[in-house]
């Protein structure tokens, strides 16, 4: 298609220039080059399962035109670790059993991150506004919070273990 | 679908030009992207500086347009903490939507379930638009069709001393949009400038001394039918909210 937009954005680190319509959101874009650990749930910004980190900020990738993010920097949640060398955020979200299908995981561990890279000793009430578009079917959002908790410690280095 | 451009003008003179060829702003684009994008092109306002901006100065609050939910709320938070602007702001939508919606495409969206609405209405706020130097009132601006389409809004202006208040939203669970919103703004002694949203006649803004507006709280408009509730429910849970909201802003009882 002639009206197709090449533009650059910097996904994890790495500055890319992709191919798309001018009318595509952020998420079909990162899915068709490769993003599939950006989920695509509702498409309509209501469970947060796209969520990713754009200029610092978490977003909702299907209610983000991509073209409006031209220059920008994403980071999805395969930035931050994998099975091999996890981050603490992924390990706490697992040992906490925060942690079922694992469908809205890549956004509930991308919305502790950002909450905790500026707020690194969160209240419980903080957690609860930095997740509030993370909706989960399957743990209910107990465990989820204590990950985040367990993370916190983690990060800032306390751990007793 | 049109064969549509993108512009990212860093100026509010490319605006001009961009708004006389008949291209649309695209400011957090949660609304675009939901309702048909049938335009020739979107310019995009996150790169003015202008519009970013904020401050205060001879007792107004100016935020730029072009400002997030999350921003506007964390800078009007700091200056002066517990306001019922910064509660509405941050207890909308969620929190990746928050750091996507503005401040302007709300205002021109201006959907019925606005939380930005009924706090600027009960704080008698006004835009300024590239159009004009002059600021208009919000609730001109919302009924005025030609002075919506004469420029883009640069910039947000609320009385300092007019954002003092409660605020409620009636949600059945959090994430939903609000069917109602209920904002009281305090102006001294026992006056209040209130605003509700949600009847079907549009917002309701109503000021008086406490005991006038407790005896209109029971005689609210009309509420339309939403999801599983009926109107004649919203609307006793509107008239059950505002007196309790008109008891406890700046009453006795702690909210
Ligand atoms: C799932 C979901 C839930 C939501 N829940 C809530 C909620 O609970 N409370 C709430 O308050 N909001 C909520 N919203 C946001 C609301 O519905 C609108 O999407 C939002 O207010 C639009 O703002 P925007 O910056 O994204 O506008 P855009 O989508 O960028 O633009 C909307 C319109 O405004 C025009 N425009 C943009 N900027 C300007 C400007 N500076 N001057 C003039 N015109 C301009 C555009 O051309 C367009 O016509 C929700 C949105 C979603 C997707």
């Amino acid at each position: 298609m002639n009206n197709e937009l090449n533009f650059s954005f910097t996904v994890n680190g790495r500055e890319k220039t992709f191919c798309f319509p001018p009318e595509a959101t952020l998420l079909t874009v990162l899915r068709d080059n490769g993003y599939t650990e950006v989920h695509n749930g509702c498409e309509t910004g209501e469970c947060g399962s796209c969520v990713v980190i754009l200029n610092g900020v978490t977003v909702n990738s299907c209610m983000v035109l991509a073209a409006s993010a031209m220059d920008g920097e994403i980071l999805t949640v395969r930035a931050l670790g994998d099975v091999h060398n996890p981050h603490p955020i992924q390990r706490a979200f697992a040992e906490s059993g925060a942690v079922q299908c694992g469908f809205c995981t890549p956004g509930q561990i991308l919305s502790a991150y950002a909450l905790l890279t500026e707020k690194p000793s969160p209240s419980d009430e903080e957690i609860k506004q930095a997740l509030d578009g993370n909706i989960c079917r399957c743990t209910g959002y107990k465990k989820i919070i204590e990950a985040v908790k367990l993370s916190a410690v983690r990060m800032k280095g306390d751990d007793d273990e | 679908m049109k064969d549509m451009k993108w512009f990212f003008p860093d100026t509010l003179t490319e605006v001009d030009e961009l708004l006389k060829n008949g291209y649309k702003a695209h400011g957090g684009g949660t609304f675009l992207v939901k309702t048909a994008l049938n335009t020739d092109g979107l310019f995009d306002l996150s790169r003015i500086p202008q519009l970013k901006e904020f401050g205060i100065s001879g007792g107004y609050i100016s935020l730029g347009s072009a400002l997030t939910y999350t921003k506007a709320a964390a800078v009007l938070e700091s200056e002066s903490a517990g306001n019922f602007m910064s509660k509405a702001l941050s207890s909308a939508a969620a929190c990746p939507l928050r750091n996507r919606i503005t401040l302007g495409g709300s205002i021109y969206a201006a959907p019925k379930w606005s939380d930005l609405i009924g706090p600027l209405l009960a704080s008698d706020a006004s835009v300024r638009l590239s159009s004009s130097d002059k600021p208009s009132a919000v609730s001109d601006y919302l009924s005025d069709k030609k002075l919506r389409h004469s420029g883009i809004i640069t910039e947000v202006i609320i009385p300092e001393a007019n954002i003092a208040g409660g605020y409620y939203r009636f949600t059945q669970t959090h994430f939903d949009y609000p069917m109602f919103t209920i904002t009281v703004s305090m102006r001294g002694n026992e006056d209040l400038s209130c605003c509700i949203t949600g009847p079907a006649s549009g917002p309701l803004v109503l000021k008086g001394k406490r005991a006038e507006l407790l005896k209109s709280a029971t005689a609210l408009p009309d509420f339309n039918k939403e999801r599983s509730l009926s109107g004649e429910y919203i609307k006793k849970r509107a008239e059950i909210e505002f007196v309790r909201l008109l008891n406890i802003t700046g009453g006795n009882k702690n909210e």
